[in-house]
């Protein structure tokens, strides 16, 4: 800055009455004020909540470049380049009349916020996109150390991989040293953690022993991380993120079982796909060029939103607020941007429009799952015998005609193209029963809405009649049109497959769907009861091979819920919803994305396929460096950005924006996306193998450790915290997969109100799995995984909040699980070879903590011991029980080193 | 008021005090005011706290009764003769445009008033033969007879009535409260939830949880039976003085780790230990109704050892007595929609208003000569109100006499601290079908309990994903007309 523009600048600030000439002007004078990093965060304090997403007063927002340069309701710009003293954006700071003075009614700005807003304006008011929305690019590596500690190269370098560069630059900045390497102890049982969520084994602790060199080092690293725990602990992770429950959620809040997508999950991280695949087969597996199971196993991602079982509530309410909730949970998990503001209004802080919710929402919204009982659609699991009968069907269909081909193994399959229950309307002497079914009484009727018949030969029709002698008809145009067809009806109690020849017929148009039995007359009987129905293409099968497709959609399966595109001919227009609400609509929308993030490229398809292919580009500033962010918080305790959550400009500030910028540009272009080889780049960084003691003043200084002066010290997880105890107690079962276990829980913690869904303890040690495996029910948390924090998985969780209560204790203490624990620790210790308590003790406790006892330490345990031991009990081991279920409540157990 | 509005302000000073310091990690036993610590205050937390007006509170706690499954009002308190007219005739037409029900299918009949009604009190107020205790006790109430909520069905309604939205994962009120006001006492949790009608209600836990703010402040459940809290009782072989030898063990071991590693988390834990063995003895203690003289037993009706709504009525006495800052008392099994016996508003109703009308006006009646309901809220509500018509399930005439969900119209009621006595706001048409005057929705309700414990419901906020967070979502006034 010139010393005429300080003048001015002087001159100015009198003239406006105020004495403002901060010392940040005169300190700062050589430095360009950015509007990101100084006028944003004074703008979203003061400005923005009238002028903004929500409320535009006097016609002026400062949301958009755009708005903000415009002409307000004075009929000139607020903003003025260059000429603070023109601009109302500046003087009516210093108004004086009430009703003129910024902000209104509300505390003035300060004497610095102004003159940082007054330079703004008069080095030109120069937008700048935020931080977060600029495309990845691979900042400059500072030399750290300096030149004369890079020649030395004899000496101990602190410097392992370009992580600890960044981290050193900021120390020096702030005035802070690094700390040194911690004991290999303590590091073998923090990477073991880390990596696989289990602490060590003996002869992990062994081989880390001879640990050498960086080289030995990152090769144990790739050890730990291809065992197959690795993929157990980092999946947990994830499943936050995507909401994973064992149940549905709201009132009856019944099973669902979705368990395969959390084995995808596992296997994913342990064959350590990337997550360019990753993420896009959880988005659109199932409109991948021809898809296997397990890619629509994967779209369970989506598929673990809640669904509605209570009677009267309406599907399609439920459908939708399935839907927003995948668009937020897109947007949470994926890009740490609060999308789900942009619901009801334009973003109040970041550049996000009103309608650019709907564009978004409209890759989302085709789906076909429609808050239904049965959770449709679902790939659906065959039981052994009928394996074999499918086998025979598909090689006796194997000569049909592609396009039929197709249908009958989709249809077989997914159970889909068909219509549910509640796609009818308009009834009369009926109702939709429970929400599940179409009944009609004697002349009752309803309407199939806007049917497309082209091509169709057959109908096929799922009911229950139990009185003999009704109809089934059904009329095209009207309730008074050319009657279509007429079928009498069988009686069966349970459902039954009922195909009725469709006559020619093309376009589309409503059809009346009419019950008849004279028999029924003046009575409240349903003539039948309809749960669904399909429209069938022609098909060449034989009566034989006809049986046997029926016999197969009738077949009982095991049915997990999946993404699938609705049919072309019913696909859904998306609307804005006004004021968010979803009976209101506003305008159609076509899918788009929000423009303040990189472009859809053209050669993308406009669905959800393109929506996937659009996340995982390499040109999306933020999915990168949010799982950068991400993986960093899970080692460090807490994120570069620490508010996982929001990425905007009303986030933290990054603490290492640049080392953040590194680890997402390598992540993108360096390691294709692989979590493995991020992970490996953290833990092999000097940064990472700290030790994480502390001094007083060093805690004074920087009590988050914000940056990294020490290694990470935080409370584990909560399934790290069950998982260990499990495992010192040699308790824990390794087995992977499958089904979710009912490990010992107290009773009544699920009492739901019309509900048959039981916890019954799994048998043997199918209870001692993992807590990955325990059952998780939205309404009914399991009590000691929620007492630390597990979520309960409602919505999509980006950051678990670390709480340090007394039920914490509780549960340490007295959960039977942890008692059994302490029991088992207890027999072991009373099986030891040697002789001494104490040392039977210390070797116990060397083996739980990984390092050896100190002596004051042990003197405790002792006394405690013969304490337990003297008491007048037939337990023999009660000493060492007390000793064992003091060690599993210390402080450092818990936590990682 | 001015002393307690001066200690509010001094504990409210204790508290960002405290949060201060658990910001910065420097949390140990400053725990006074509450139970627990939480170890990553969200930046803005502390800000949004900082935010709260200072208003005059009128009640230091807050009992509220929650009949789950939502009594009638036109059976209990809405007295509406025009209705009996009207009853077994067809549903005007009118009345049915436009609107959905849980289970009311095509025309129904009208359903006339099932109970005798007549007036008690100096305030004249109207309630029926289903609540012959209660009677004696209006004059102590305030009556809100044209509550309306947007939710038709237990579970959305119940979450939009506890924590202000119909959609899972939002704190409820009383963790709100606790968050906003910190907890009176250092031995019990800040909210306490009893449950009694052998079930939960349909809207589950999470109309206690604690949604998006940190776990320590959703209401801790006390069980009927079997331990109150989970886990609070010893192993069967492990007495008092022995825990007390495990965590002073444990103590001292972490208190030498402490020294070793300074990190503050250390010290928490150490707090927390010790207060967990505090609540050991208190919570068994407060939630033992055993010593209490057989005169109180006789008042509320209650018998000791088996679990009812009316020793819940007396525990909460005991939990409002030992400054638990919030109570909720959940009572299951007032769905009456004639579709069997026990839903049968000639059955079952009336076998739950005797199960419940002595132990809940022997709960006003007992604080009242206590001193406590002058510093204690008492708020009672289902989660919606009943139809003026008669339930016709999947369009076929009930069993029984029963009726559907209504939002539209409801009666709920309050006593005690803040609000005026013997009141009545708001009225219903003539066939309670719709709110004609006084028409407060649930965020109203919910702001007034708020401002009535002195908190601003607007600037009572959290920052969750990106936004700011309340009770209230973005509406609710507070009922002034109501307020003493």
């Amino acid at each position: 800055m010139s010393k005429g523009n300080l003048y001015w600048l002087l001159t100015l600030s009198l003239i406006a009455g105020g004495i403002l000439v901060s010392t940040y002007i005169s300190s700062s004078s050589q430095v360009q004020i950015s509007y990101a990093q100084d006028v944003k965060p004074i703008l979203n304090k003061h400005c923005i909540s009238c002028h903004g997403g929500v409320k535009k007063q006097g016609k002026f927002s400062l949301l958009f470049q755009e708005e903000a340069y415009a002409s307000t309701a004075s009929g000139k710009p607020s903003i003025v380049p260059f000429h603070p003293e023109k601009s109302d954006f500046i003087s009516r700071l210093h108004a004086k009349d009430p009703e003129e003075k910024m902000p209104y009614k509300r505390e003035p700005l300060n004497a610095k916020e102004i003159s940082i807003l007054t330079q703004w304006v008069k080095e030109g008011a120069k937008w700048e996109d935020h931080w977060a929305y600029l495309p990845v690019k691979k900042p400059a590596i500072p030399s750290s150390e300096g030149w004369i500690s890079k020649l030395m190269f004899w000496t101990n370098s602190f410097v392992k991989n370009p992580v600890d560069d960044f981290v050193l630059e900021e120390l020096n900045n702030q005035g802070l040293v690094h700390s040194k390497q911690a004991d290999k102890e303590i590091l073998i049982r923090r990477l073991s953690l880390d990596l696989t969520g289990l602490p060590p084994s003996e002869s992990m602790v062994k081989e880390f022993g001879l640990v050498d060199s960086d080289e030995d080092y990152a090769k144990f690293v790739d050890k730990l991380m291809n065992l197959p725990s690795f993929g157990e602990k980092w999946a947990s992770v994830w499943l936050d993120l995507a909401r994973y429950s064992d149940s549905r959620g709201y009132q009856k809040d019944n099973g669902r079982t979705i368990w395969p997508y959390r084995d995808w999950v596992i296997s994913s991280f342990n064959k350590n796909i990337s997550f360019r695949e990753f993420v896009k087969k959880q988005l659109a597996g199932d409109l991948l060029q021809n898809p296997q199971d397990e890619d629509f196993i994967a779209t369970g991602f989506h598929r673990n939103t809640m669904n509605n079982d209570e009677t009267g509530t309406v599907d399609e309410e439920f459908r939708v607020a399935a839907v927003i909730d995948r668009v937020n949970t897109t947007w949470d998990a994926l890009h740490g941007t609060s999308f789900s503001c942009v619901q009801c209004h334009s973003h109040p802080y970041d550049p996000i429009r009103h309608d650019e919710y709907y564009k978004f929402m409209a890759f989302l919204n085709n789906t076909r799952d429609e808050d239904t009982g049965d959770e449709a659609p679902n790939i659906r699991q065959f039981k052994e015998d009928d394996i074999q009968k499918l086998t025979e069907f598909q090689t006796n269909t194997s000569l049909l005609p592609n396009s039929q081909k197709m249908f009958v193994d989709r249809f077989i399959k997914f159970l889909e193209p068909r219509f549910h229950a509640h796609y009818a309307d308009n009834f009369t002497e009926g109702a939709l029963l429970g929400g599940t079914q179409i009944g009609l009484r004697h002349t009752g009727s309803c309407r199939l809405p806007n049917l497309k018949t082209d091509g169709v030969k057959q109908l096929l029709v799922q009911y229950s009649s139990k009185n003999p002698g009704g109809f089934l008809q059904i009329r095209a145009g009207g309730i008074h049109g050319k009657i279509v067809l007429r079928a009498k009806l069988d009686t069966t109690s349970k459902g039954k497959l009922l195909t009725l020849n469709w006559p020619v017929s093309t376009g589309r148009q409503d059809y009346y769907l009419e019950a008849f039995n004279g028999k029924l007359a003046g009575k409240a009987d349903d003539v039948f009861k309809i749960v669904w129905f399909a429209l069938l293409p022609e098909l060449n099968l034989s009566k034989n091979n006809y049986d046997d497709f029926l016999s197969l959609i009738n077949a009982k399966t095991d049915n997990f819920p999946i993404y699938l595109e609705m049919p072309k001919d019913y696909s859904r227009s998306t609307f804005v919803f006004k004021r968010g609400n979803w009976l209101v609509h506003g305008d159609s929308v076509q899918a788009d994305v929000p423009a303040f993030m990189h472009k859809f490229k053209a050669e993308w398809p406009r669905n959800r396929l393109g929506l996937a292919n659009w996340v995982v580009d390499s040109a999306n500033p933020l999915f990168a460096r949010n799982v950068a962010n991400r993986f960093w918080e899970q080692l460090f305790g807490m994120g570069i950005v620490e508010t996982l959550e929001d990425f905007g400009s009303q986030g933290a500030k990054p603490s290492h924006q640049k080392l953040l910028d590194y680890l997402a540009y390598q992540f993108i272009f360096k390691f294709d996306m692989k979590p493995k080889a991020l992970i490996k780049e953290i833990v092999c960084s000097a940064t990472y193998q700290q030790d994480s003691k502390a001094s007083k003043s060093l805690i004074a200084l920087d009590p988050y450790n914000k940056y990294l002066s020490r290694g990470p010290r935080f409370r584990l997880s909560a399934e790290q915290v069950r998982d260990q105890a499990l495992s010192v107690a040699g308790l824990l079962n390794p087995k992977m997969f499958g089904k979710p276990v009912m490990p010992f829980q107290p009773e009544g913690v699920w009492q739901a109100v019309n509900s048959n869904l039981k916890w019954k303890q799994s048998e043997g040690n199918e209870q001692y799995r993992r807590a990955i495996y325990i059952f998780t029910r939205r309404t009914g948390p399991y009590p000691s995984q929620f007492t630390f924090d597990s979520p309960s998985r409602e919505v999509c969780l980006v950051r678990r909040v670390r709480t340090n209560t007394p039920l914490q204790a509780l549960v340490l203490l007295n959960d039977p699980v942890f008692v059994e624990v302490a029991h088992k620790i207890a027999l072991d210790m009373g099986k030891m070879k040697m002789g001494k308590p104490e040392d039977r003790i210390a070797a116990m406790y060397q083996k739980m903590f990984v390092h050896p006892i100190k002596n004051n330490d042990l003197t405790t345990l002792v006394k405690l011991f013969n304490e337990g031991q003297s008491m007048k009990t037939s337990n023999k081991i009660q000493g060492y029980e007390w000793a064992a279920s003091a060690m599993l409540n210390l402080d450092e157990f818990v936590t990682k080193m | 008021m001015s002393q307690e509005l001066e200690n509010r302000a001094l504990s409210y000073l204790t508290r960002r005090h405290f949060l201060r310091q658990c910001s910065t990690g420097m949390g140990m036993m400053a725990l006074g005011s509450m139970l627990g610590s939480c170890e990553n205050t969200p930046s803005g937390q502390e800000e949004s706290l900082a935010k709260l007006a200072q208003i005059l509170p009128k009640a230091k706690r807050v009992i509220y009764i929650h009949k789950a499954g939502s009594p009638s009002q036109l059976e209990l308190f809405d007295y509406k003769p025009e209705l009996a007219k009207w009853h077994g005739k067809d549903c005007p037409a009118e009345l049915l445009k436009g609107k959905t029900f849980a289970f009311i299918r095509g025309v129904p009949k009208m359903l006339g008033p099932q109970g005798k009604f007549n007036q008690f009190g100096q305030s004249g107020a109207w309630v029926s033969d289903y609540l012959p205790y209660f009677q004696n006790v209006v004059d102590e109430v305030c009556f809100l007879k044209a509550m309306h909520t947007d939710q038709f069905n237990h579970a959305p309604a119940q979450l939009f009535m506890q924590t202000g939205s119909a959609r899972l994962g939002r704190p409820g009120m009383g963790a709100w409260a606790v968050y906003g006001l910190g907890s009176e006492n250092a031995n019990l949790p800040g909210f306490i939830v009893l449950t009694s009608g052998n079930k939960y209600p349909e809207g589950g836990k999470s109309i206690w949880g604690s949604g998006f703010l940190p776990s320590i402040y959703q209401g801790v459940h006390c069980r009927s039976t079997g331990e109150p809290v989970l886990y609070v009782d010893n192993p069967s072989q492990v007495s008092r003085e022995n825990r007390r030898s495990t965590i002073d063990a444990i103590n001292e071991i972490n208190q030498r780790e402490y020294e070793e590693y300074q990190d503050p988390e250390i010290l928490t834990r150490i707090s927390q230990y010790e207060m967990a063995f505090k609540m050991q003895a208190s919570v068994p203690e407060v939630m033992d109704i055993r010593d209490e003289p057989d005169y109180i037993h006789n008042l509320y009706g209650t018998t000791v050892g088996t679990p009812s709504f009316a020793n819940n009525c007396l525990l909460a006495r005991k939990l409002a007595e030992n400054g638990v800052r919030f109570i909720q008392l959940y009572d299951w099994g007032w769905d009456t929609h004639g579709s069997s016996a026990s839903e049968a508003l000639e059955i079952g109703l009336r076998t739950k208003c005797k199960e419940t009308d002595q132990g809940m006006s022997a709960l006003l009646f007992d604080l009242k000569q206590r001193g406590l309901l002058d510093e204690t809220l008492v708020v009672w509500s289902g989660e919606f109100g009943r139809t003026p018509m008669q339930e016709n399930r999947d369009n076929k005439p009930a069993p029984f006499l029963g009726r559907d969900h209504h939002p539209d119209a409801f009666t709920i009621w309050m006593a005690g601290a803040g609000v005026k006595k013997g009141f009545t706001y708001g009225a219903t048409d003539e066939i309670g079908y719709s709110g004609v005057e006084g028409k407060a929705h649930i965020h109203d309700l919910q702001a007034t309990i708020l401002h009535i414990l002195g908190l601003d419901h607007e600037k009572l906020t959290y920052p969750f994903q990106g936004r700011s967070f309340r009770l209230t979502d973005v509406a609710g006034k507070v009922i002034s007309p109501i307020l003493a």
